[in-house]
């Protein structure tokens, strides 16, 4: 459904009569048109992962990541424009940077989730800049144990144990919530993320793509890093198998109603 | 209209200098010191404030304040100044209070106190603290700092006007130097580290005539703040 502004959506800075502005809604939707992207937060870290389209076989894989990281120890995924990412991500990084200039400890999620929170909110608040076009995922381990944070183009910013932007962000939420967080392992964790990034993939609409995965947790030393390539090769097996087990079961269902 | 600037007439009257001698700093003299256990620290200050000559501004002014429940700071310098940078402290702990829901740990208070300082680089205040507390394990860590923010963990540190006295004194005592075959490891226990500062205050009494009057000694350890006083000599 699109949304007619009529006169109220030209400026960032201008309400409309029932209260909502449009210029930060229409940012939405440019993280709504981007890949998938969704985090897990599990009792021994955070996971996260990117469905990034491909729009040329000349690309190098693995180049032009879209997960980054902040302070060694945060991780940024995101959906919407990459340039706005990219300096969200140096935002994030003079933040954490900042922080432990004054207070010589790593920065907590909630802190650095607030601080993000509050730069993109400013961009919504002057007819002369755009807000940003983007949702940003915040993976990180603090003294709390580990968290996963989502700010919008609004400068909202909530905790999560699981959420997904972009285009497949419905399917995602979908089987996220099947998940059962409290029993999972952060290994299990990555190959479900694997899992639900390929299940929310649309063949029809984007052919080419690569999985993105990362985490922080124990087993990284509470560092961010993309996943190791053993168990990426694992979690990206499970994903496929389990899409192939779908089309089986579609085509067992097809079977029987022909009887 | 005719130009009247000096360089331009080619002539510029003499200028006169009125030397109003006007500093705004002034030594409040008096000493501090900070000596570092192994699951303790003390921190300890003479309370006599002197204006730089022979006069005594107040015998009992306070140097040394607690900064939290684990932490302190005890300063020297002047006193004005002194009294701003706790406030200061006591303000950017609070303010980390509402902000993260708990108390700032000891490293990051450290390190706060450092970038206080270093803000007023080009107009420094005249204070030289240490700063000591216990870190979130439970081990004793002091620090000393000059006026403008540098910054070293240490075991033990004296400033002020008898710091020359003392800070030998402590290194011979503490860290055994100059102390052929000693044990250099060792920490000294609660009682030990109490003693040295009672001794070197009323050895620095004698001989340094800033100091005096009382002594307040502050120690932390796992259960809090406990404050000491010592009477001094009032000569």
């Amino acid at each position: 459904m699109t949304s007619i502004g009529t006169g109220y959506d030209l400026s960032v800075s201008t309400y409309s009569p029932d209260g909502r502005v449009f210029q930060v809604e229409y940012a939405q939707k440019a993280v709504d048109n981007s890949g998938t992207a969704i985090g897990l937060r599990v009792k021994g870290g955070v996971v996260l992962a990117v469905e990034k389209i491909k729009h040329s076989r000349l690309l190098v894989p693995h180049s032009n990541r879209r997960i980054m990281t902040a302070g060694k120890y945060i991780g940024v995924a995101s959906a919407g424009w990459m340039s706005d990412t990219r300096h969200l991500v140096k935002r994030v990084r003079d933040e954490a940077r900042s922080y432990n200039d004054v207070y010589k400890t790593k920065i907590p999620a909630s802190i650095i989730a607030e601080r993000l929170g509050m730069y993109v909110q400013a961009y919504t608040l002057y007819s002369s800049v755009r807000p940003f076009g983007v949702s940003t995922l915040l993976a990180c381990m603090d003294r709390n144990g580990p968290q996963l944070y989502m700010v919008e183009p609004s400068g909202q910013y909530v905790g999560y144990r699981g959420c997904a932007v972009g285009k497949g962000k419905q399917v995602a939420k979908t089987e996220i919530e099947k998940l059962n967080f409290d029993n999972m392992s952060v290994r299990e964790a990555v190959k479900e993320a694997a899992r639900i990034i390929y299940t929310a993939h649309d063949d029809t609409k984007d052919k080419l793509f690569e999985l993105e995965l990362s985490w922080v947790c124990e087993e990284s030393n509470g560092l961010h890093e993309h996943v190791p390539q053993d168990l990426y090769d694992e979690a990206v097996q499970y994903a496929e198998r389990s899409l192939d087990e779908d089309e089986d079961e579609d085509n067992e269902m097809e079977d029987d109603e022909d009887l | 209209m005719s130009s009247l600037l000096s360089h331009e007439i080619g002539y510029s009257a003499p200028i006169e200098v009125h030397n109003h001698g006007f500093s705004p700093y002034v030594n409040n003299e008096g000493t501090s010191l900070g000596i570092c256990g192994e699951d303790f620290v003390l921190v300890a200050s003479d309370t006599r404030q002197s204006n730089g000559g022979y006069s005594i501004n107040a015998r009992r002014s306070p140097k040394a304040f607690e900064l939290s429940n684990r932490t302190v700071i005890a300063t020297t310098g002047c006193a004005a100044d002194a009294k701003q940078l706790v406030e200061d402290m006591e303000q950017r702990a609070q303010y980390y209070v509402h902000k993260h829901g708990r108390e700032m740990s000891t490293p990051a208070m450290a390190q706060v106190l450092s970038q206080l300082l270093y803000t007023r680089r080009f107009f420094p205040y005249y204070v030289f603290p240490i700063f000591a507390g216990l870190d979130a394990k439970g081990k004793g860590a002091v620090y000393n700092y000059d006026a403008i923010g540098n910054i070293e963990c240490v075991s033990h540190y004296a400033y002020g006007s008898a710091a020359a006295l003392l800070q030998p004194f402590l290194d011979n005592q503490i860290n055994k130097a100059h102390q052929r075959g000693a044990d250099t490891t060792a920490k000294p226990s609660r009682a030990q580290a109490v003693k040295l500062a009672i001794d070197a205050f009323t050895s620095a009494t004698e001989r340094d005539i800033y100091t005096g009057d009382w002594l307040e000694i502050f120690i932390v350890d796992s259960e809090g703040v406990h404050k000491l006083t010592r009477e001094l000599k009032h000569d």
